[in-house]
C-alpha cells in the first residue's frame, strides 16, 4: 500500500495546500519572472509558505514546479541539462521544510499539442514528464501531482512518464473543467476518469477554472464511477475582473462551508487553488474537524471513455450494450488501422475502437498513442494471458470474442469468463461479459440474466433482437430500468404504434404532465400556469380532466398499460393536491358529481385493483370515502347511509371471498340504503353481478370511473 | 405393537414373515366349501398347525387367515353372516396359536376383486367402509398390525390404509402386486406406489405375490429410490405352471433363498414367502438372516408428487413446470362449459400441457355459480384416467381440498397453505391426513408482508405449525408471491430474495409467473425473463402456461444447466 492509501486509511481525509503563487508575490516575487527559478535563488519564501499551509491544516504540499518541465523552462533558460536538477532542488527545498508533512512533486501542462492533436511527438511528451518526475523524485518528494491539465492526451503522457519514475510512490491527478464537465479540448469528465484510472492514477479530481459549488456537482458526476480516491481543489469562487485584473473574492468562511458536501460527494483529498490561502485551508480544516466520511458505495460499474465522451453504466443501470459488430458506437480494427486512422477516430465519428489481437508488439505501441480505452478482442486463452499486462497497463477493456468452449458446457464456459477476471483483481476489464462466449443462441436468453444476478453492468457482442426484448425485460425485473420506461418503449413499440406526440406536444404543460405521468414537473407546471393568470377550476377543466381522459382512452385502446395509468394519475392527484385549497378559495360552486364508498370486503386482504380505482374516481370528480379492505357488510352499508353515498363499490379477488359481495347487497336492501352497488376484482363477473343483484360490474378502474358516471348520470 | 416400535424392529433385525396360507392349507387337502377364510373355522387345528409351523420356524410376524374375509368378496360366495364376526374370530386363532411365541400377528387385507373410482363403479367412500369394517374386526381380535397385501391397484390399496388409519395407530404394512414389466393390473407404477402410501401413512410397503423373487428385485429396486420406508418382499415360489390340471410352484427353498441376498442388498427389511412356500422356505430364510441387519439406506427421494402412474419430484437438479390452464379465470368460453359440466376443454388443457412439457397440472375450479366440490371431483376422475401427470389441487376451500386429496389416486400437491388462521386451523390438518405436498404461501390474516424479512418470518411460523403434524420441507414448496412490477418496481426483487432464502435452507421455490407481469405489453417476455431470474436464485419450479415457446426455451435451458437445488 502507498502512502496516499496509508494516510487516507488512518485520517480518513487529507487536506492539501491552497494557491502559491499568489502568496510567492506577497513574498515579493515580481511578475513575469519563472516562479521556479526565482525560488530557487529564494528557497525562504516558499518554506514560509508551505509553513503556513501546514500550520494551517495541510497534510501535503505542493512543490514549486508547476512550470517545471523542459518545454516551459524553455521559455526562461536555455540550460536544459539543469532540467532534472531544478526540480531535485525545488523538490529538496520543499521536502527539508515539510518537517514531516508530505510533499507532492508538482507537473503542469507543456502548454504544446501532443499527437494526433498536435506537433508534439507523444513519446516525447512521456520523456518530458519522465525527467521532470526523475528530478522531483530524487528531491525528495512522497508523490507525484499532474494538475491543472486540459488535454487528455498531454495529461495521459505526463501519467505514463511519471509512473516510470515515481516507483512506489503515489501518482494522482487533477484536471481542469469547466462548469459543464468538459475540459477546454472537449474531453468530459466522466471520460477523464475512465481514461485515467484505468491508467493507473493513484486518485483524480478537479483543480482550478471553478468554484466550489460548480466543482461539486461535476464530482458527483463521477463519484459512483470511481475506485481511486476523489480530489477537489477548486478556486476561491469564480474570477471577477476588477481594474483590469482578475480576482477571486470568495472568502474563507464561504469557500470551507462547501467542504463538508464534497466529503459526502465523495472527495477525501481536498484543498484549495486560485485565490485561496492559508486562511482558506484553515477554515476547511476546522470544517472537516473530526467529519467522518461516510462509506462509498461499492456499486461495480463500468464507464469506458474516448477522448470526447464515456459510456457509462452501474449495476443500478439497464444493462449497457456494446455492439461489436455495428458501426454505431464501436468499430472493429487492427492495431495498425487505429493507429492509421487516429484522428477519425478520436474525432470525427469518436468511435470506441474494438481491437482485433494480432501480435503483442504492435498493441503495445497502439494502446500507448490511443487517447483512451480501447476494447481488445482476444479468442482464446492464450491470447487472454498474452494481453493481460498490456491491457494493465494501459487500461484497455479485455473481451472474449467468440471464446470457444475448451471444456465442458457452455455455461462452464461463462463461468470462466467471469470467475478468471475476477480473480485477477483488475477493475479494468472485470465487468465486460462477453455474449458469444454462449455457443447457443437459445441458452442466451437465459444466461444473460446471470448478469442480472453478479451485478454486471456491461455486455458485449451482438445481441439478437429476442434477446434485446429479454435485456429490457431483465432492466424492469432487476429495478435498472426506473419506471420501466426503456420497457415500455421497447415492448410496447413492437406490439402497438405509440401514441403520436406530434400533435400534443404543442399542449399545456399540465396537460402533458398528466398525459406522460410526469410527477416532477407538474407542480411547477401548474404554478406557471397560476402565475400566468390561469384560474384554478380552468386548469382543472381544460388541462387535468382532458388529460386523464385521453389517459383513460389510451389504456382502453391497450396503448398505454398500467404503468403509465398509475404513473398519470399520480401526477394529477399531485395537481388537485395544489389546487385544491385554492379552488375552495375560489368558492367554486362546482360540486362533486357524486359520493362513493369503496371497500375491499370482509376476508379479503387484496387491496390494489381497490386503491385504483379509488385514485381514478377522485379524479374524475367523485368524492371518494375508502373504508380500506377486510370490511364487513354492516360497516359498509352504515357508511353509505350515514354519507348519503350514492355508490357502494367493491372489491374483490378470491372467490372465497366475493359471496360477502351478495351479503353487503342484502344488507343494503334491508337497511333500506339507496345507494347503487358496483362490484370488480378478478374473480367477478358480469354474470355473478347478475347473480347478486348489484347494479353493475367493471373490469378495470377506467371502466368502473365510467359504470359509476352513467350510475348518477353525470 | 407401536409404529415405533415396529420401525425399531425393522431396523434391528430382518424381519422374518410366514409363507403361503390359503394355497398351503388347501395343498394340506383342508376341506373348502365356499370361502377359504369360513372353511379355516370348520378347520382350526389345520391353521392352528400351519401358523404353529410358521412360529417354530422363526416368522417375526404372521398374518391372520383373512385375505378375502371383506363383504364383497365374500359375497361372491354368498356369505350371510357377520363379516366382523368372522375376521374376530379367524384372527382370534392365529392369535391364540402365535401366544405361545414372541410372534406378532397383523391383520391380512386384500383386494375386494373390483376396481374403485376413478377406475372403476366400485365407489371409494364405500370401499373405504368395507374395509374398515373388515378391519373393525381384527382389531376387536387384538391384531398387533395390518397388513394390506396384494393389492393390484394403487387406488383400492389408498383406501385400505386410509380406513386402517382412520381407526387405528397401529403399524400398517401395504403391499402391491406387480406383473414382470413392473406395473400392477391396473397401470400404478412402484415408484407412484411408495410415494403415495408413504404419504399415507404407511409403515412399511413393498411386493407381493404374482411373481418369484427374481422378478421382484427391480421393483424393489426402484421403490428404495424413492421412499425411506422398511421396503417388504414376499415373492411366489417362482412363476406358476399348470401340472395335471394344478397351478403349482415349482421353485424349491435353495433356489428361492438364492435370491434373498440380492434383496437384502437392495435394502430389504422384511421377508417372507407367498404362493408356493412354506414352512420350510420360512425356516430356512429365518436361520441365515434372522440376524442379518438390514442395510440404512441412506438416501432416497423427498419431495415427490405422484399420480397413480407416474411422479414428478421436485428439486434434485429438474425444474418443475405446473401448467395453469386448468383454471376457469378469464377464460369466458371454459366458465360457460363448465357451467354445463362440460369437461371437453380440460381434457384438451391436460393433454396441451403434457406436451408443451408441463411436469404437473393446476386444477382450480373456483368459478361463481358452479358447485365448486362436484366439478372439482369430475375433473380428479377424468384427469386421472385421462393424463399421466400428477395433479395441484388449487382451491381455498377446505371441503373442497379434502374430497379432492381423498379421491385422488396420488399424492397430490396442495396450492395452498398460507399463515391465515382458517388454513392453518382448518386446511393444514386435512393435508396432513392425506399426506399431501403443500405450496406455503407466504402472507397472513394481516395480508402480504412487503418485505423479505417479514415474509420469511410467515414462512416460518407455518414450517413449525405444519411440522405438528409430521410434515418437513421436504414436503413443501414456498410460493415467492411475486406482485406485479408495473405498480411496485420493487416486487421482483422481494420475491427473488426469497427464492434465495429457499435455496440456502434447501427449500424448493414456486412462482405463479404471470403475476409480475399483470398490465404490461408483452408478458410472455417478462414471464419467461423473471423465470430465467428466479432460477438464477434457485427457483425450483413456477405455475404458467407451458405454450409459451419463450418459456420453454428458458426451462430448457435451465434443465440443461441444472436446477440449484
Amino acid at each position: 500500500m502507498n502512502i496516499l492509501n496509508q494516510l487516507l486509511n488512518n485520517n480518513g481525509i487529507l487536506i492539501l495546500d491552497g494557491a502559491t503563487g499568489t502568496e510567492l508575490s506577497e513574498r515579493g516575487m515580481p511578475s513575469g519572472v519563472s516562479p521556479e527559478l526565482w525560488v530557487l535563488e529564494n528557497p525562504s519564501s516558499i518554506r514560509s509558505v508551505q509553513d503556513d499551509y501546514f500550520n494551517a491544516g495541510s497534510d501535503i504540499v505542493y512543490s514549486c514546479t508547476f512550470g517545471g518541465n523542459r518545454i516551459k523552462l524553455a521559455q526562461y533558460t536555455d540550460d536544459l541539462s539543469a532540467v532534472f536538477d531544478i526540480n531535485r532542488k525545488l523538490a529538496a527545498i520543499s521536502k527539508e521544510n515539510s518537517s514531516g508533512g508530505l510533499v507532492f512533486g508538482d507537473m503542469a501542462p507543456t502548454g504544446k499539442f501532443i499527437e494526433p492533436f498536435g506537433e508534439l511527438a507523444f513519446s516525447e511528451a512521456v520523456d518530458v514528464y519522465r525527467e521532470q518526475a526523475a528530478g522531483l523524485c530524487a528531491g525528495g518528494v512522497d508523490g507525484i501531482v499532474i494538475e491543472t491539465m486540459m488535454d487528455l492526451q498531454e495529461t495521459r503522457a505526463a501519467l505514463l512518464g511519471a509512473k516510470e519514475a515515481a516507483g512506489e510512490r503515489p501518482v494522482v491527478v487533477t484536471m481542469t473543467f469547466d462548469a459543464d464537465g468538459y475540459t477546454l479540448n472537449g474531453t468530459h469528465i466522466l471520460s477523464a476518469l475512465s481514461i485515467i484510472q484505468s491508467l493507473g492514477a493513484d486518485a483524480f479530481g478537479c483543480n482550478c477554472s471553478t468554484g466550489p459549488a460548480e466543482m461539486l456537482e461535476l464530482i458527483k458526476i463521477i463519484s459512483p464511477y470511481s475506485r481511486i480516491p476523489l480530489m477537489a481543489k477548486p478556486n476561491a469562487g469564480l474570477p471577477k475582473l476588477i481594474d483590469g485584473k482578475t480576482v477571486f473574492t470568495m472568502g474563507a468562511e464561504e469557500f470551507s462551508s462547501y467542504s463538508r458536501q464534497f466529503i459526502d460527494a465523495g472527495v477525501s483529498i481536498i484543498g484549495g487553488c486560485c485565490g485561496t490561502t492559508p486562511g482558506h485551508i484553515e477554515k476547511v480544516k476546522q470544517a472537516l474537524d473530526n467529519y467522518k466520511p461516510s462509506a462509498r458505495s461499492e456499486k461495480k460499474s463500468f464507464v469506458i471513455g474516448t477522448v470526447k465522451d464515456a459510456q457509462v453504466s452501474s449495476a443500478d443501470d439497464p444493462l449497457l450494450l456494446i455492439n461489436t459488430e455495428s458501426g454505431d458506437k464501436y468499430r472493429k480494427c487492427s492495431a495498425d488501422e487505429l493507429r492509421d486512422s487516429l484522428v477519425e477516430f478520436c474525432i470525427h465519428n469518436s468511435y470506441i475502437p474494438v481491437i482485433r489481437y494480432d501480435n503483442e508488439a504492435n498493441l503495445s505501441v497502439t494502446l500507448n498513442i490511443y487517447p483512451g480505452r480501447a476494447l481488445i478482442a482476444v479468442k482464446n486463452q492464450n491470447e487472454f494471458q498474452t494481453v493481460l499486462p498490456l491491457a494493465n497497463k494501459f487500461g484497455a477493456v479485455i473481451f472474449a470474442d467468440g471464446f470457444s468452449p475448451e471444456n465442458g458446457s457452455d455455461s462452464e464456459c461463462l463461468t470462466d469468463i467471469i470467475v478468471c477476471c475476477n480473480d485477477i483483481k483488475n477493475e479494468n476489464y472485470i465487468y465486460a461479459f462477453n455474449l458469444s462466449a454462449i455457443e447457443h443462441e437459445n441458452d442466451r436468453l437465459f444466461e444473460i440474466s446471470m448478469l442480472y444476478k453478479n451485478e454486471i453492468p456491461v455486455l458485449a457482442g451482438n445481441p439478437s433482437d429476442d434477446l434485446c426484448d429479454f435485456i429490457v425485460a431483465y432492466d424492469a425485473l432487476t429495478g435498472r430500468d426506473k419506471k420501466l420506461e426503456n420497457l415500455m418503449s421497447r415492448l410496447h413499440q413492437s406490439e402497438s404504434k405509440p401514441a403520436s406526440d406530434s400533435d400534443v406536444e404543442d399542449k399545456d404543460p399540465v396537460y402533458m404532465a398528466v398525459l406522460k405521468g410526469r410527477d416532477n414537473v407538474i407542480e411547477n407546471a401548474i404554478n406557471d400556469s397560476l402565475k400566468n393568470g390561469t384560474a384554478p377550476g380552468k386548469i382543472v377543466d381544460e388541462y387535468l380532466i382532458p388529460a386523464i381522459n385521453v389517459v383513460g382512452d389510451l389504456y382502453e385502446k391497450k396503448e398505454y398499460f398500467l404503468p403509465q395509468l398509475i404513473m398519470s394519475a399520480d401526477t394529477m392527484r399531485k395537481g388537485f393536491q395544489i389546487l385544491e385549497p385554492l379552488l375552495a378559495a375560489e368558492n367554486s360552486s362546482k360540486s362533486k358529481d357524486g359520493l362513493v364508498v369503496i371497500a375491499t370486503v370482509k376476508g379479503d386482504i387484496h387491496d390494489i385493483g381497490k386503491n385504483i380505482v379509488a385514485l381514478m374516481l377522485r379524479n374524475y370528480n367523485f368524492d371518494v370515502i375508502d373504508l380500506g379492505k377486510d370490511i364487513d357488510d354492516k360497516t359498509i352499508v352504515d357508511a353509505a347511509i350515514a354519507n348519503k353515498a350514492d355508490i357502494i363499490a367493491l372489491s374483490a379477488l378470491m372467490t372465497t371471498t366475493m359471496v360477502q359481495m351478495k351479503t353487503v347487497v342484502e344488507t343494503a336492501v334491508k337497511a333500506g340504503c339507496k345507494a347503487r352497488i358496483i362490484i370488480g376484482g378478478a374473480v367477478v363477473d358480469q354474470n355473478y353481478c347478475n347473480e347478486i343483484g348489484a347494479d353493475g360490474y367493471s373490469s378495470d378502474a377506467m371502466e368502473a370511473v365510467k359504470l359509476a358516471q352513467r350510475l348518477i348520470q353525470v | 405393537m407401536t409404529r415405533e416400535e415396529f420401525a425399531q424392529l425393522c431396523l434391528k433385525k430382518t424381519v422374518i414373515l410366514d409363507g403361503s396360507t390359503g394355497i398351503e392349507l388347501i395343498r394340506r387337502e383342508m376341506k373348502v366349501t365356499g370361502s377359504i377364510e369360513s372353511s379355516i373355522l370348520d378347520s382350526p387345528d389345520m391353521l392352528n398347525e400351519l401358523q404353529r409351523q410358521y412360529c417354530e420356524a422363526g416368522a417375526d410376524i404372521i398374518l391372520t387367515p383373512t385375505l378375502g374375509a371383506n363383504r364383497v368378496k365374500l359375497q361372491e360366495y354368498s356369505f350371510d353372516g357377520s363379516v366382523r364376526e368372522l375376521n374376530r374370530e379367524l384372527a382370534s386363532l392365529s392369535l391364540k396359536t402365535a401366544s405361545s411365541f414372541s410372534t406378532e400377528v397383523f391383520g391380512n387385507i386384500s383386494s375386494t376383486g373390483r376396481f374403485i373410482e376413478p377406475f372403476g363403479d366400485l365407489l371409494f367412500d364405500d370401499a373405504v367402509d368395507y374395509f374398515r369394517e373388515q378391519a373393525e374386526g381384527l382389531l376387536e381380535a387384538g391384531v398387533n398390525g395390518f397388513f394390506i397385501e396384494t393389492m393390484i391397484d394403487l387406488q383400492e390399496a389408498r383406501a385400505a390404509l386410509i380406513a386402517v388409519r382412520e381407526l387405528c395407530e397401529l403399524p400398517a404394512v401395504v403391499c402391491l402386486s406387480f406383473d414382470k414389466e413392473g406395473y400392477t393390473l391396473n397401470g400404478s407404477s412402484p415408484r407412484s406406489a411408495v410415494v403415495s402410501l408413504q404419504s399415507l401413512g404407511a409403515d412399511a410397503v413393498g411386493c407381493n405375490c404374482s411373481t418369484g423373487p427374481a422378478e421382484m428385485i427391480p421393483i424393489i429396486q426402484k421403490m428404495a429410490t424413492c421412499t425411506k420406508l422398511p421396503l417388504v418382499v414376499k415373492p411366489n415360489a417362482g412363476l406358476p405352471s399348470l401340472k395335471s390340471g394344478k397351478t403349482v410352484y415349482s421353485m424349491d427353498k435353495n433356489e428361492f433363498l438364492s435370491y434373498i441376498p440380492n434383496f437384502h442388498k437392495s435394502g430389504v427389511s422384511l421377508i417372507g414367502g407367498c404362493c408356493g412356500t412354506d414352512p420350510g422356505f420360512i425356516n430356512d430364510i429365518a436361520v441365515q438372516w434372522s440376524n442379518k441387519v438390514p442395510l440404512k439406506r441412506e438416501s432416497f427421494m423427498a419431495s415427490a408428487i405422484a399420480s397413480h402412474r407416474t411422479i414428478t419430484q421436485f428439486g434434485a437438479g429438474n425444474f418443475t413446470l405446473i401448467g395453469e390452464r386448468i383454471n376457469p379465470t378469464g377464460k369466458k368460453d371454459f366458465q360457460k362449459q363448465l357451467r354445463e359440466k362440460d369437461l371437453t376443454t380440460i381434457e384438451i388443457f391436460a393433454s396441451e400441457q403434457q406436451e408443451f412439457g408441463a411436469n404437473v397440472l393446476d386444477v382450480n375450479m373456483g368459478l361463481s355459480g358452479i358447485d365448486e366440490r362436484e366439478m372439482m371431483l369430475k375433473t380428479i376422475s377424468l384427469l386421472s384416467r385421462i393424463s399421466p401427470l400428477p395433479l395441484c389441487i388449487d382451491s381455498t376451500r377446505p371441503e373442497v381440498i379434502e374430497s379432492a386429496l381423498k379421491l385422488y389416486p396420488g399424492r397430490a400437491l396442495v396450492n395452498s397453505i398460507s399463515g391465515e388462521k382458517d388454513r392453518l386451523e382448518i386446511t393444514l390438518p386435512i393435508a396432513a391426513k392425506y399426506g399431501a405436498m403443500l405450496i406455503i404461501l407466504p402472507l397472513d390474516d394481516n395480508g402480504i408482508p412487503a418485505t423479505f424479512e417479514a415474509r420469511v418470518q410467515v414462512i416460518r411460523k407455518i414450517i413449525d405449525e405444519a411440522s405438528k403434524y409430521g410434515y418437513t420441507t421436504d414436503d413443501m414448496v414456498i410460493d415467492g408471491l411475486v406482485m406485479t412490477i408495473s405498480s411496485d418496481q420493487k416486487a421482483a426483487k422481494t420475491t427473488l430474495d426469497l427464492i434465495n432464502w429457499c435455496a440456502d435452507n434447501g427449500i424448493n421455490s414456486v412462482c405463479g409467473l404471470s403475476n409480475v407481469s399483470f398490465g404490461l405489453p408483452q408478458r410472455d417476455i417478462v414471464n419467461s425473463a423473471f423465470l430465467a431470474l428466479g432460477a438464477q436464485r434457485g427457483l425450483t419450479s413456477a405455475i404458467a402456461n407451458p405454450s409459451s415457446e419463450r418459456l420453454r426455451k428458458i426451462i430448457s435451458s435451465i434443465n440443461r444447466k441444472g436446477c440449484r437445488i
